[in-house]
Protein backbone atom coordinates (compact mmCIF):
# COMPACT_ATOMS: atom_id res chain seq x y z
CA UNK A 1 0.00 0.00 0.00
CA UNK A 2 1.50 3.37 -1.13
CA UNK A 3 0.94 5.29 2.44
CA UNK A 4 -0.29 8.77 1.58
CA UNK A 5 0.56 11.44 4.47
CA UNK A 6 -2.36 12.14 6.76
CA UNK A 7 -4.45 9.73 5.02
CA UNK A 8 -5.69 6.52 4.93
CA UNK A 9 -3.36 4.21 2.36
CA UNK A 10 -4.40 4.10 -0.97
CA UNK A 11 -5.13 0.42 -2.49
CA UNK A 12 -3.26 0.20 -5.77
CA UNK A 13 -5.30 -1.81 -8.00
CA UNK A 14 -4.13 -3.45 -11.88
CA UNK A 15 -5.92 -4.66 -13.55
CA UNK A 16 -5.75 -7.95 -16.50
CA UNK A 17 -8.81 -8.36 -18.63
CA UNK A 18 -8.84 -8.74 -22.34
CA UNK A 19 -12.43 -7.09 -23.21
CA UNK A 20 -11.67 -3.35 -23.39
CA UNK A 21 -14.70 -2.45 -22.30
CA UNK A 22 -15.33 -4.08 -18.68
CA UNK A 23 -11.60 -3.01 -18.22
CA UNK A 24 -11.84 0.51 -19.14
CA UNK A 25 -15.23 0.61 -17.15
CA UNK A 26 -13.91 -1.08 -13.98
CA UNK A 27 -10.63 0.97 -14.23
CA UNK A 28 -12.74 3.72 -13.85
CA UNK A 29 -14.56 2.89 -10.97
CA UNK A 30 -11.95 1.76 -9.36
CA UNK A 31 -9.92 5.34 -9.61
CA UNK A 32 -13.46 7.05 -8.97
CA UNK A 33 -13.74 5.86 -5.87
CA UNK A 34 -12.23 6.66 -2.49
CA UNK A 35 -9.11 4.74 -1.01
CA UNK A 36 -8.43 3.25 -4.57
CA UNK A 37 -6.56 3.73 -7.36
CA UNK A 38 -6.03 2.09 -10.67
CA UNK A 39 -2.95 2.51 -11.97
CA UNK A 40 -2.54 -0.18 -14.67
CA UNK A 41 -4.73 -1.89 -17.06
CA UNK A 42 -3.15 -4.80 -19.41
CA UNK A 43 -5.66 -6.94 -21.85
CA UNK A 44 -3.00 -9.95 -21.45
CA UNK A 45 -0.84 -12.00 -19.39
CA UNK A 46 2.25 -11.38 -20.81
CA UNK A 47 2.66 -7.41 -21.00
CA UNK A 48 0.86 -7.19 -17.55
CA UNK A 49 4.08 -9.76 -16.03
CA UNK A 50 6.74 -7.29 -16.63
CA UNK A 51 4.79 -4.39 -15.92
CA UNK A 52 3.47 -5.46 -12.50
CA UNK A 53 6.40 -6.40 -11.22
CA UNK A 54 8.02 -3.26 -11.41
CA UNK A 55 5.55 -1.28 -9.76
CA UNK A 56 4.23 -3.36 -6.59
CA UNK A 57 0.74 -2.92 -7.01
CA UNK A 58 -1.25 -4.33 -4.24
CA UNK A 59 -4.16 -5.69 -6.22
CA UNK A 60 -3.96 -7.34 -9.48
CA UNK A 61 -7.74 -8.33 -10.94
CA UNK A 62 -7.08 -10.80 -13.24
CA UNK A 63 -9.13 -12.53 -15.89
CA UNK A 64 -9.21 -16.51 -15.78
CA UNK A 65 -9.83 -17.03 -19.81
CA UNK A 66 -7.11 -14.65 -21.31
CA UNK A 67 -5.99 -15.31 -25.13
CA UNK A 68 -2.35 -16.47 -24.74
CA UNK A 69 -1.05 -16.91 -21.25
CA UNK A 70 -4.44 -18.02 -18.85
CA UNK A 71 -4.69 -16.15 -15.72
CA UNK A 72 -3.78 -18.86 -14.11
CA UNK A 73 -0.67 -19.48 -15.44
CA UNK A 74 -0.29 -15.29 -14.37
CA UNK A 75 -0.31 -15.50 -11.83
CA UNK A 76 2.79 -17.60 -10.89
CA UNK A 77 5.16 -15.37 -12.41
CA UNK A 78 3.51 -11.66 -10.81
CA UNK A 79 3.83 -13.50 -7.24
CA UNK A 80 7.34 -14.05 -8.14
CA UNK A 81 8.15 -10.76 -9.57
CA UNK A 82 6.43 -9.18 -6.38
CA UNK A 83 5.18 -11.53 -3.69
CA UNK A 84 3.25 -8.97 -1.91
CA UNK A 85 0.73 -8.38 -4.43
CA UNK A 86 -2.49 -9.87 -3.87
CA UNK A 87 -4.20 -11.88 -7.37
CA UNK A 88 -7.70 -11.54 -7.02
CA UNK A 89 -9.22 -13.37 -10.13
CA UNK A 90 -12.65 -12.13 -12.19
CA UNK A 91 -14.58 -15.60 -13.06
CA UNK A 92 -17.77 -15.60 -14.57
CA UNK A 93 -18.47 -19.53 -12.86
CA UNK A 94 -17.61 -19.09 -9.00
CA UNK A 95 -17.39 -22.56 -8.17
CA UNK A 96 -15.45 -23.59 -11.36
CA UNK A 97 -12.59 -25.72 -11.28
CA UNK A 98 -10.88 -23.05 -12.97
CA UNK A 99 -11.14 -20.79 -9.77
CA UNK A 100 -10.07 -23.83 -7.76
CA UNK A 101 -6.78 -24.33 -10.14
CA UNK A 102 -6.61 -20.27 -9.41
CA UNK A 103 -6.60 -20.77 -5.87
CA UNK A 104 -3.80 -23.71 -5.69
CA UNK A 105 -1.45 -21.50 -8.29
CA UNK A 106 -1.32 -18.89 -5.73
CA UNK A 107 -4.44 -16.80 -6.06
CA UNK A 108 -6.16 -14.89 -2.97
CA UNK A 109 -9.43 -14.55 -3.85
CA UNK A 110 -12.21 -14.99 -7.16
CA UNK A 111 -14.14 -12.72 -8.05
CA UNK A 112 -18.01 -13.19 -10.13
CA UNK A 113 -17.75 -10.61 -12.73
CA UNK A 114 -21.00 -9.48 -12.36
CA UNK A 115 -20.49 -8.73 -8.63
CA UNK A 116 -21.72 -5.46 -8.04
CA UNK A 117 -19.68 -3.10 -8.47
CA UNK A 118 -19.48 -1.59 -4.84
CA UNK A 119 -19.10 -5.32 -3.55
CA UNK A 120 -16.21 -5.96 -6.17
CA UNK A 121 -14.12 -3.16 -4.32
CA UNK A 122 -15.38 -4.25 -0.62
CA UNK A 123 -14.07 -7.79 -1.43
CA UNK A 124 -10.83 -6.31 -3.35
CA UNK A 125 -10.08 -4.09 0.46
CA UNK A 126 -11.00 -7.05 2.59
CA UNK A 127 -8.47 -9.46 0.29
CA UNK A 128 -5.78 -6.41 0.69
CA UNK A 129 -6.96 -6.37 5.07
CA UNK A 130 -6.17 -10.36 5.21
CA UNK A 131 -9.38 -11.32 4.42
CA UNK A 132 -10.13 -14.60 2.01
CA UNK A 133 -13.68 -15.36 0.62
CA UNK A 134 -13.99 -19.38 0.44
CA UNK A 135 -17.44 -20.97 -0.61
CA UNK A 136 -18.61 -24.25 0.46
CA UNK A 137 -17.56 -26.00 -2.73
CA UNK A 138 -14.19 -24.49 -3.01
CA UNK A 139 -13.59 -25.97 0.33
CA UNK A 140 -14.76 -28.83 -0.01
CA UNK A 141 -12.48 -29.13 -3.37
CA UNK A 142 -9.45 -28.23 -0.66
CA UNK A 143 -10.40 -31.00 1.75
CA UNK A 144 -10.44 -33.49 -1.03
CA UNK A 145 -7.06 -32.33 -2.51
CA UNK A 146 -5.39 -32.64 1.45
CA UNK A 147 -7.57 -35.74 1.58
CA UNK A 148 -4.86 -37.54 -0.80
CA UNK A 149 -1.83 -36.78 0.86
CA UNK A 150 -1.38 -39.18 4.75
CA UNK A 151 0.18 -36.61 7.14
CA UNK A 152 -2.11 -33.23 6.47
CA UNK A 153 -0.32 -29.72 6.99
CA UNK A 154 -3.07 -28.52 8.10
CA UNK A 155 -3.41 -27.47 12.05
CA UNK A 156 -6.44 -28.71 14.04
CA UNK A 157 -7.76 -25.41 13.94
CA UNK A 158 -7.35 -24.84 10.25
CA UNK A 159 -9.62 -28.37 10.03
CA UNK A 160 -11.79 -26.99 12.01
CA UNK A 161 -12.50 -23.54 9.97
CA UNK A 162 -12.49 -26.10 6.51
CA UNK A 163 -15.08 -28.56 7.99
CA UNK A 164 -17.34 -25.67 9.25
CA UNK A 165 -16.81 -24.11 5.65
CA UNK A 166 -18.10 -27.65 4.01
CA UNK A 167 -21.69 -27.64 6.12
CA UNK A 168 -21.91 -24.53 4.28
CA UNK A 169 -21.54 -22.39 7.70
CA UNK A 170 -20.91 -18.46 7.33
CA UNK A 171 -17.70 -16.49 8.60
CA UNK A 172 -19.45 -15.14 11.52
CA UNK A 173 -20.98 -18.46 12.32
CA UNK A 174 -18.03 -20.24 12.53
CA UNK A 175 -16.14 -17.01 14.32
CA UNK A 176 -19.60 -17.38 16.98
CA UNK A 177 -18.56 -21.24 16.84
CA UNK A 178 -15.07 -20.92 17.40
CA UNK A 179 -15.23 -18.38 20.16
CA UNK A 180 -12.69 -16.14 18.03
CA UNK A 181 -13.57 -12.93 16.07
CA UNK A 182 -14.12 -13.03 12.28
CA UNK A 183 -10.89 -11.48 11.75
CA UNK A 184 -9.12 -15.04 13.24
CA UNK A 185 -11.66 -16.94 10.75
CA UNK A 186 -9.73 -14.85 7.80
CA UNK A 187 -6.48 -15.55 9.18
CA UNK A 188 -7.04 -19.51 9.58
CA UNK A 189 -8.41 -19.43 5.90
CA UNK A 190 -5.49 -17.30 4.47
CA UNK A 191 -3.53 -19.58 5.37
CA UNK A 192 -5.17 -22.76 4.33
CA UNK A 193 -4.66 -20.87 1.17
CA UNK A 194 -1.16 -20.36 1.59
CA UNK A 195 -0.75 -24.75 2.11
CA UNK A 196 -2.94 -25.49 -0.56
CA UNK A 197 -0.45 -23.56 -2.84
CA UNK A 198 2.69 -25.38 -1.29
CA UNK A 199 0.96 -28.73 -1.37
CA UNK A 200 -0.12 -28.23 -4.95
CA UNK A 201 3.29 -27.44 -6.07
CA UNK A 202 4.81 -30.31 -3.81
CA UNK A 203 2.03 -32.55 -5.63
CA UNK A 204 3.02 -31.45 -9.12
CA UNK A 205 6.57 -31.56 -8.56
CA UNK A 206 6.22 -35.25 -7.25
CA UNK A 207 3.73 -36.27 -10.29
CA UNK A 208 6.35 -34.72 -12.50
CA UNK A 209 8.63 -36.64 -10.94
CA UNK A 210 6.69 -40.02 -11.27
CA UNK A 211 5.83 -39.65 -14.33
CA UNK A 212 9.50 -39.27 -15.61
CA UNK A 213 10.21 -42.42 -13.84
CA UNK A 214 7.37 -44.27 -15.68
CA UNK B 1 -32.79 -128.41 -29.20
CA UNK B 2 -30.58 -126.74 -26.98
CA UNK B 3 -29.39 -122.89 -27.10
CA UNK B 4 -26.09 -122.57 -25.52
CA UNK B 5 -24.36 -119.22 -24.34
CA UNK B 6 -21.35 -120.24 -22.71
CA UNK B 7 -20.09 -116.91 -22.08
CA UNK B 8 -24.00 -116.10 -20.07
CA UNK B 9 -25.44 -119.67 -19.71
CA UNK B 10 -23.78 -122.23 -17.90
CA UNK B 11 -26.39 -124.99 -18.03
CA UNK B 12 -26.13 -127.23 -20.67
CA UNK B 13 -29.70 -127.39 -21.36
CA UNK B 14 -32.65 -126.51 -23.43
CA UNK B 15 -32.71 -122.87 -22.22
CA UNK B 16 -36.22 -121.25 -22.61
CA UNK B 17 -36.76 -117.88 -22.03
CA UNK B 18 -34.95 -114.78 -23.43
CA UNK B 19 -31.78 -113.31 -23.80
CA UNK B 20 -29.97 -110.00 -23.15
CA UNK B 21 -27.26 -108.24 -24.70
CA UNK B 22 -26.33 -105.00 -24.10
CA UNK B 23 -25.27 -102.52 -27.33
CA UNK B 24 -22.28 -103.52 -26.72
CA UNK B 25 -22.54 -107.29 -26.67
CA UNK B 26 -24.26 -107.87 -30.30
CA UNK B 27 -21.37 -109.98 -31.68
CA UNK B 28 -22.38 -113.68 -30.41
CA UNK B 29 -22.39 -117.39 -32.15
CA UNK B 30 -25.04 -119.62 -30.79
CA UNK B 31 -23.52 -123.27 -30.64
CA UNK B 32 -26.74 -125.41 -31.64
CA UNK B 33 -27.32 -129.09 -31.01
CA UNK B 34 -30.22 -131.56 -32.05
CA UNK B 35 -31.39 -134.02 -29.45
CA UNK B 36 -30.42 -136.81 -31.83
CA UNK B 37 -27.28 -138.72 -30.65
CA UNK B 38 -27.33 -141.61 -32.89
CA UNK B 39 -24.76 -140.14 -35.21
CA UNK B 40 -24.42 -136.40 -33.92
CA UNK B 41 -22.26 -135.43 -36.83
CA UNK B 42 -24.98 -136.26 -39.33
CA UNK B 43 -27.53 -134.11 -37.63
CA UNK B 44 -27.98 -130.91 -40.30
CA UNK B 45 -29.33 -127.33 -38.93
CA UNK B 46 -31.31 -124.40 -40.66
CA UNK B 47 -31.51 -121.49 -38.22
CA UNK B 48 -33.12 -117.56 -38.74
CA UNK B 49 -32.92 -114.59 -36.93
CA UNK B 50 -36.21 -112.78 -37.00
CA UNK B 51 -35.79 -109.41 -37.57
CA UNK B 52 -32.33 -109.69 -39.25
CA UNK B 53 -32.10 -112.29 -41.41
CA UNK B 54 -34.85 -112.72 -44.30
CA UNK B 55 -34.28 -115.89 -45.06
CA UNK B 56 -33.75 -119.45 -42.95
CA UNK B 57 -30.17 -120.50 -43.14
CA UNK B 58 -28.88 -123.72 -43.92
CA UNK B 59 -25.89 -124.33 -42.40
CA UNK B 60 -25.70 -127.89 -42.88
CA UNK B 61 -23.58 -130.07 -40.74
CA UNK B 62 -21.50 -126.75 -38.79
CA UNK B 63 -23.70 -126.43 -35.38
CA UNK B 64 -22.57 -123.01 -34.86
CA UNK B 65 -24.91 -119.71 -35.54
CA UNK B 66 -22.64 -116.13 -35.52
CA UNK B 67 -23.75 -112.67 -35.77
CA UNK B 68 -22.03 -109.52 -35.44
CA UNK B 69 -23.39 -106.14 -35.37
CA UNK B 70 -26.92 -106.82 -34.60
CA UNK B 71 -28.79 -103.48 -34.29
CA UNK B 72 -30.59 -102.40 -30.95
CA UNK B 73 -34.45 -104.41 -31.17
CA UNK B 74 -35.98 -107.24 -30.93
CA UNK B 75 -35.06 -110.45 -32.68
CA UNK B 76 -36.68 -113.81 -32.32
CA UNK B 77 -33.99 -116.86 -33.32
CA UNK B 78 -35.53 -119.86 -34.82
CA UNK B 79 -33.91 -122.94 -35.27
CA UNK B 80 -34.71 -126.08 -36.39
CA UNK B 81 -32.55 -129.63 -36.89
CA UNK B 82 -32.68 -132.90 -38.45
CA UNK B 83 -31.65 -136.35 -37.21
CA UNK B 84 -28.77 -138.30 -38.99
CA UNK B 85 -31.07 -139.56 -41.56
CA UNK B 86 -31.84 -136.03 -42.94
CA UNK B 87 -35.66 -135.99 -41.54
CA UNK B 88 -36.25 -132.39 -40.67
CA UNK B 89 -37.83 -131.26 -37.14
CA UNK B 90 -40.27 -128.59 -38.33
CA UNK B 91 -41.50 -128.02 -34.70
CA UNK B 92 -37.70 -126.40 -34.63
CA UNK B 93 -37.39 -124.20 -31.43
CA UNK B 94 -37.30 -120.61 -30.81
CA UNK B 95 -35.47 -118.29 -28.68
CA UNK B 96 -36.29 -113.93 -28.05
CA UNK B 97 -33.12 -112.12 -28.20
CA UNK B 98 -32.92 -108.70 -27.15
CA UNK B 99 -30.11 -106.01 -28.11
CA UNK B 100 -30.61 -103.14 -25.49
CA UNK B 101 -30.15 -99.96 -27.27
CA UNK B 102 -27.22 -97.78 -25.81
CA UNK B 103 -28.29 -95.26 -23.23
CA UNK B 104 -27.86 -92.54 -26.16
CA UNK B 105 -30.51 -94.56 -28.40
CA UNK B 106 -33.06 -94.98 -25.91
CA UNK B 107 -36.26 -92.78 -25.98
CA UNK B 108 -36.13 -91.09 -22.62
CA UNK B 109 -32.05 -89.61 -23.27
CA UNK B 110 -33.23 -88.87 -26.79
CA UNK B 111 -36.03 -86.14 -25.04
CA UNK B 112 -33.77 -84.87 -22.41
CA UNK B 113 -31.54 -84.60 -24.79
CA UNK B 114 -33.98 -82.87 -27.18
CA UNK B 115 -35.40 -80.88 -23.80
CA UNK B 116 -31.10 -79.92 -23.10
CA UNK B 117 -31.13 -78.85 -26.40
CA UNK B 118 -33.95 -76.58 -26.69
CA UNK B 119 -33.32 -75.29 -23.28
CA UNK B 120 -29.62 -74.06 -24.28
CA UNK B 121 -30.64 -72.34 -27.37
CA UNK B 122 -33.49 -70.79 -25.40
CA UNK B 123 -30.90 -69.57 -23.17
CA UNK B 124 -28.40 -68.68 -25.28
CA UNK B 125 -30.99 -66.77 -27.16
CA UNK B 126 -32.02 -64.81 -24.06
CA UNK B 127 -28.64 -63.94 -23.26
CA UNK B 128 -27.98 -62.77 -26.25
CA UNK B 129 -31.54 -60.67 -26.28
CA UNK B 130 -30.51 -59.37 -22.32
CA UNK B 131 -27.10 -58.36 -23.98
CA UNK B 132 -28.54 -56.99 -26.98
CA UNK B 133 -31.22 -54.95 -25.12
CA UNK B 134 -28.06 -53.71 -21.98
CA UNK B 135 -26.13 -52.52 -25.12
CA UNK B 136 -29.46 -50.42 -26.74
CA UNK B 137 -29.55 -49.13 -22.94
CA UNK B 138 -25.88 -48.34 -23.06
CA UNK B 139 -26.20 -46.52 -26.12
CA UNK B 140 -29.32 -44.92 -25.14
CA UNK B 141 -27.61 -43.69 -22.24
CA UNK B 142 -24.73 -42.48 -24.09
CA UNK B 143 -26.78 -40.27 -26.09
CA UNK B 144 -28.76 -39.39 -23.66
CA UNK B 145 -25.48 -37.89 -21.79
CA UNK B 146 -24.45 -36.49 -24.81
CA UNK B 147 -27.62 -34.37 -25.30
CA UNK B 148 -26.86 -33.27 -21.40
CA UNK B 149 -23.59 -32.60 -22.29
CA UNK B 150 -24.90 -30.60 -25.13
CA UNK B 151 -27.71 -28.96 -23.72
CA UNK B 152 -25.44 -27.87 -20.43
CA UNK B 153 -22.56 -27.15 -22.72
CA UNK B 154 -24.72 -24.36 -24.43
CA UNK B 155 -26.41 -22.92 -21.69
CA UNK B 156 -23.39 -22.66 -20.31
CA UNK B 157 -22.20 -20.51 -23.77
CA UNK B 158 -25.20 -18.76 -23.53
CA UNK B 159 -25.00 -18.04 -19.56
CA UNK B 160 -21.00 -16.67 -20.14
CA UNK B 161 -22.59 -14.25 -22.91
CA UNK B 162 -24.80 -13.24 -21.19
CA UNK B 163 -23.09 -12.83 -17.72
CA UNK B 164 -20.33 -10.41 -19.78
CA UNK B 165 -23.36 -8.58 -21.39
CA UNK B 166 -24.75 -7.78 -17.80
CA UNK B 167 -21.61 -7.16 -16.55
CA UNK B 168 -21.06 -4.34 -19.00
CA UNK B 169 -24.55 -3.57 -18.15
CA UNK B 170 -24.12 -3.08 -14.45
CA UNK B 171 -20.55 -1.34 -15.26
CA UNK B 172 -21.56 1.41 -17.25
CA UNK B 173 -24.96 1.89 -15.13
CA UNK B 174 -22.94 2.27 -12.15
CA UNK B 175 -20.47 4.85 -13.99
CA UNK B 176 -23.49 7.01 -15.28
CA UNK B 177 -24.79 7.07 -11.60
CA UNK B 178 -21.49 8.11 -10.35
CA UNK B 179 -21.06 11.06 -13.34
CA UNK B 180 -25.01 11.63 -12.16
CA UNK B 181 -24.72 12.42 -8.45
CA UNK B 182 -26.02 15.82 -8.32
CA UNK B 183 -28.97 14.41 -10.59
CA UNK B 184 -32.48 14.22 -9.35
CA UNK B 185 -33.11 10.92 -7.55
CA UNK B 186 -35.66 9.92 -9.58
CA UNK B 187 -33.04 9.37 -11.92
CA UNK B 188 -30.95 7.77 -9.87
CA UNK B 189 -33.65 5.65 -8.88
CA UNK B 190 -34.53 4.25 -12.39
CA UNK B 191 -30.49 3.50 -12.91
CA UNK B 192 -30.83 1.36 -9.76
CA UNK B 193 -33.87 -0.51 -11.16
CA UNK B 194 -31.47 -0.68 -14.26
CA UNK B 195 -28.98 -2.38 -11.85
CA UNK B 196 -31.43 -4.68 -9.77
CA UNK B 197 -32.56 -6.00 -12.99
CA UNK B 198 -29.53 -6.83 -15.13
CA UNK B 199 -28.84 -8.54 -11.57
CA UNK B 200 -31.73 -10.75 -10.87
CA UNK B 201 -31.48 -11.30 -14.42
CA UNK B 202 -28.45 -13.06 -14.52
CA UNK B 203 -28.71 -14.67 -10.84
CA UNK B 204 -31.92 -16.35 -12.51
CA UNK B 205 -30.14 -17.49 -15.50
CA UNK B 206 -27.40 -19.37 -13.08
CA UNK B 207 -29.85 -20.75 -11.00
CA UNK B 208 -31.37 -22.04 -14.44
CA UNK B 209 -27.80 -23.13 -15.97
CA UNK B 210 -27.09 -24.33 -12.43
CA UNK B 211 -30.66 -26.91 -12.58
CA UNK B 212 -29.45 -28.30 -15.68
CA UNK B 213 -26.35 -29.42 -14.44
CA UNK B 214 -26.28 -33.33 -14.12
CA UNK B 215 -23.90 -33.08 -11.45
CA UNK B 216 -25.05 -30.93 -9.26
CA UNK B 217 -28.21 -33.75 -8.69
CA UNK B 218 -28.07 -33.95 -4.54
CA UNK B 219 -29.90 -32.58 -1.58
CA UNK B 220 -26.15 -30.90 -0.46
CA UNK B 221 -26.24 -28.93 -3.81
CA UNK B 222 -29.64 -27.58 -3.38
CA UNK B 223 -28.76 -26.40 0.34
CA UNK B 224 -25.38 -24.89 -0.28
CA UNK B 225 -27.01 -23.28 -3.23
CA UNK B 226 -29.80 -21.74 -1.49
CA UNK B 227 -27.31 -20.79 1.36
CA UNK B 228 -25.53 -19.02 -1.13
CA UNK B 229 -28.45 -17.14 -2.35
CA UNK B 230 -29.65 -16.19 1.03
CA UNK B 231 -25.62 -15.26 1.79
CA UNK B 232 -25.85 -12.58 -0.99
CA UNK B 233 -29.60 -11.98 -0.88
CA UNK B 234 -29.10 -10.25 2.87
CA UNK B 235 -25.23 -9.62 2.68
CA UNK B 236 -25.62 -5.71 4.04
CA UNK B 237 -29.40 -5.61 4.68
CA UNK B 238 -28.72 -5.75 8.66
CA UNK B 239 -30.23 -9.21 8.09
CA UNK B 240 -28.62 -12.15 9.89
CA UNK B 241 -28.12 -15.43 7.40
CA UNK B 242 -28.41 -18.53 9.50
CA UNK B 243 -28.08 -22.04 7.97
CA UNK B 244 -28.39 -25.44 9.95
CA UNK B 245 -28.08 -28.95 8.98
CA UNK B 246 -26.36 -28.74 6.06
CA UNK B 247 -23.58 -31.66 5.90
CA UNK B 248 -22.05 -34.31 3.08
CA UNK B 249 -24.97 -36.96 4.53
CA UNK B 250 -26.91 -34.94 2.20
CA UNK B 251 -25.32 -35.73 -0.62
CA UNK B 252 -26.86 -39.46 -0.62
CA UNK B 253 -30.29 -38.01 -1.14
CA UNK B 254 -30.16 -37.57 -5.04
CA UNK B 255 -33.07 -35.33 -6.55
CA UNK B 256 -34.81 -34.72 -9.95
CA UNK B 257 -33.96 -31.55 -11.61
CA UNK B 258 -37.91 -31.10 -11.64
CA UNK B 259 -37.39 -31.05 -7.47
CA UNK B 260 -34.15 -28.93 -7.24
CA UNK B 261 -36.11 -26.06 -9.34
CA UNK B 262 -39.07 -26.31 -7.54
CA UNK B 263 -37.20 -26.46 -4.17
CA UNK B 264 -34.86 -23.61 -4.92
CA UNK B 265 -37.53 -21.07 -6.26
CA UNK B 266 -39.78 -22.13 -3.17
CA UNK B 267 -37.11 -20.92 -0.77
CA UNK B 268 -35.92 -18.05 -3.02
CA UNK B 269 -39.22 -16.42 -3.08
CA UNK B 270 -38.79 -16.89 1.04
CA UNK B 271 -36.12 -15.19 1.16
CA UNK B 272 -37.68 -12.20 -0.93
CA UNK B 273 -40.49 -12.29 1.10
CA UNK B 274 -38.67 -12.09 4.18
CA UNK B 275 -36.35 -9.50 2.99
CA UNK B 276 -39.19 -7.02 1.73
CA UNK B 277 -41.68 -7.30 4.18
CA UNK B 278 -40.69 -8.93 7.52
CA UNK B 279 -38.18 -6.13 9.15
CA UNK B 280 -36.98 -9.12 10.78
CA UNK B 281 -33.06 -9.20 12.06
CA UNK B 282 -32.70 -13.05 12.18
CA UNK B 283 -33.44 -15.79 8.88
CA UNK B 284 -32.85 -19.01 9.42
CA UNK B 285 -32.58 -21.48 6.69
CA UNK B 286 -32.49 -24.94 8.24
CA UNK B 287 -32.42 -28.61 6.44
CA UNK B 288 -32.90 -31.82 8.58
CA UNK B 289 -33.20 -35.40 7.38
CA UNK B 290 -35.00 -37.44 9.44
CA UNK B 291 -35.85 -41.35 8.93
CA UNK B 292 -38.41 -40.84 6.08
CA UNK B 293 -38.62 -37.31 5.00
CA UNK B 294 -36.87 -34.66 5.06
CA UNK B 295 -37.91 -31.01 6.59
CA UNK B 296 -36.39 -28.02 4.56
CA UNK B 297 -37.57 -24.73 6.55
CA UNK B 298 -37.18 -20.71 6.44
CA UNK B 299 -37.73 -19.12 9.45
CA UNK B 300 -37.13 -15.55 10.12
CA UNK B 301 -38.46 -13.26 13.91
CA UNK B 302 -40.09 -10.33 12.01
CA UNK B 303 -42.97 -8.46 12.06
CA UNK B 304 -44.89 -11.75 10.87
CA UNK B 305 -48.38 -12.00 9.28
CA UNK B 306 -52.38 -13.06 10.10
CA UNK B 307 -54.02 -15.48 8.75
CA UNK B 308 -55.64 -13.14 6.27
CA UNK B 309 -52.90 -12.29 4.63
CA UNK B 310 -51.91 -15.57 3.89
CA UNK B 311 -53.26 -15.28 0.13
CA UNK B 312 -50.78 -12.69 -0.84
CA UNK B 313 -46.94 -12.70 -1.04
CA UNK B 314 -47.23 -15.48 -3.38
CA UNK B 315 -47.51 -17.94 -0.92
CA UNK B 316 -50.11 -19.67 -3.51
CA UNK B 317 -47.05 -19.88 -6.01
CA UNK B 318 -44.47 -21.28 -3.20
CA UNK B 319 -48.04 -24.03 -2.35
CA UNK B 320 -48.61 -24.93 -6.08
CA UNK B 321 -44.93 -25.69 -6.68
CA UNK B 322 -44.61 -27.63 -3.48
CA UNK B 323 -47.72 -29.49 -4.90
CA UNK B 324 -45.84 -30.42 -8.12
CA UNK B 325 -42.88 -31.92 -6.58
CA UNK B 326 -45.23 -33.86 -4.44
CA UNK B 327 -44.50 -31.97 -0.77
CA UNK B 328 -45.96 -30.95 1.78
CA UNK B 329 -45.15 -26.72 2.77
CA UNK B 330 -46.62 -24.80 5.96
CA UNK B 331 -46.79 -21.17 6.40
CA UNK B 332 -46.87 -20.51 10.06
CA UNK B 333 -47.24 -17.05 11.32
CA UNK B 334 -48.65 -14.96 14.14
CA UNK B 335 -48.38 -10.84 14.09
CA UNK B 336 -45.19 -10.02 16.01
CA UNK B 337 -43.88 -13.32 16.32
CA UNK B 338 -42.22 -14.06 12.88
CA UNK B 339 -43.02 -16.60 10.14
CA UNK B 340 -41.49 -19.45 8.73
CA UNK B 341 -42.21 -21.88 6.03
CA UNK B 342 -41.69 -25.77 5.82
CA UNK B 343 -41.18 -28.16 3.64
CA UNK B 344 -41.57 -31.51 4.02
CA UNK B 345 -40.93 -34.35 1.12
CA UNK B 346 -40.92 -37.95 1.68
CA UNK B 347 -37.36 -39.62 1.19
CA UNK B 348 -38.20 -43.23 0.93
Amino acid sequence: MTGMPGDTPIISVAIVEDDDEIREGLAILISGTEGFLCTETYRDCESANTGIGLSKTDVVLMDIQLPGMSGIEGIGAIKERSTGTDVIMLTIHKDDDLVFRSLCAGATGYLVKNTEPGRILDAVREVVNGGAPMSTNIARMIVNSFRKTTNTPLTAREAEVLTNLCKGQSYKMIADALFVSEQTVHFHIKNIYQKLQVHSKSEAVAKAIREKLV
Amino acid sequence: MLFDDSRRIKQDFAYKGDLKFTYAENFFALSLAALDYTRPEKNMYAYKMEGFDRDWIRSGHNHFARYTNLDPGEYVFRVKGTNNDGVWNEVGSSLRISILPPYWKTPWFRVLALGIFVGAIVLVHRVRLRARLRQCARMEQVKRMEAERVRKKAATDFHDELGHRLTKIGLFTEIVKRKLSEASPEILQYLDKIIDDSRSLTNDTRDFIWTLDPDKDSLFDVAVHLKECGEEMFDRTGIAFITTGISENLLQIKLPMETRRHLTLIFKEGMHIIMKHSGCRHVTFAVSLETECLRISLSDDGRGYSGADRSGYGLQSMRQRAEKIHSSIRFDSEPGKGSRIEVTARTL
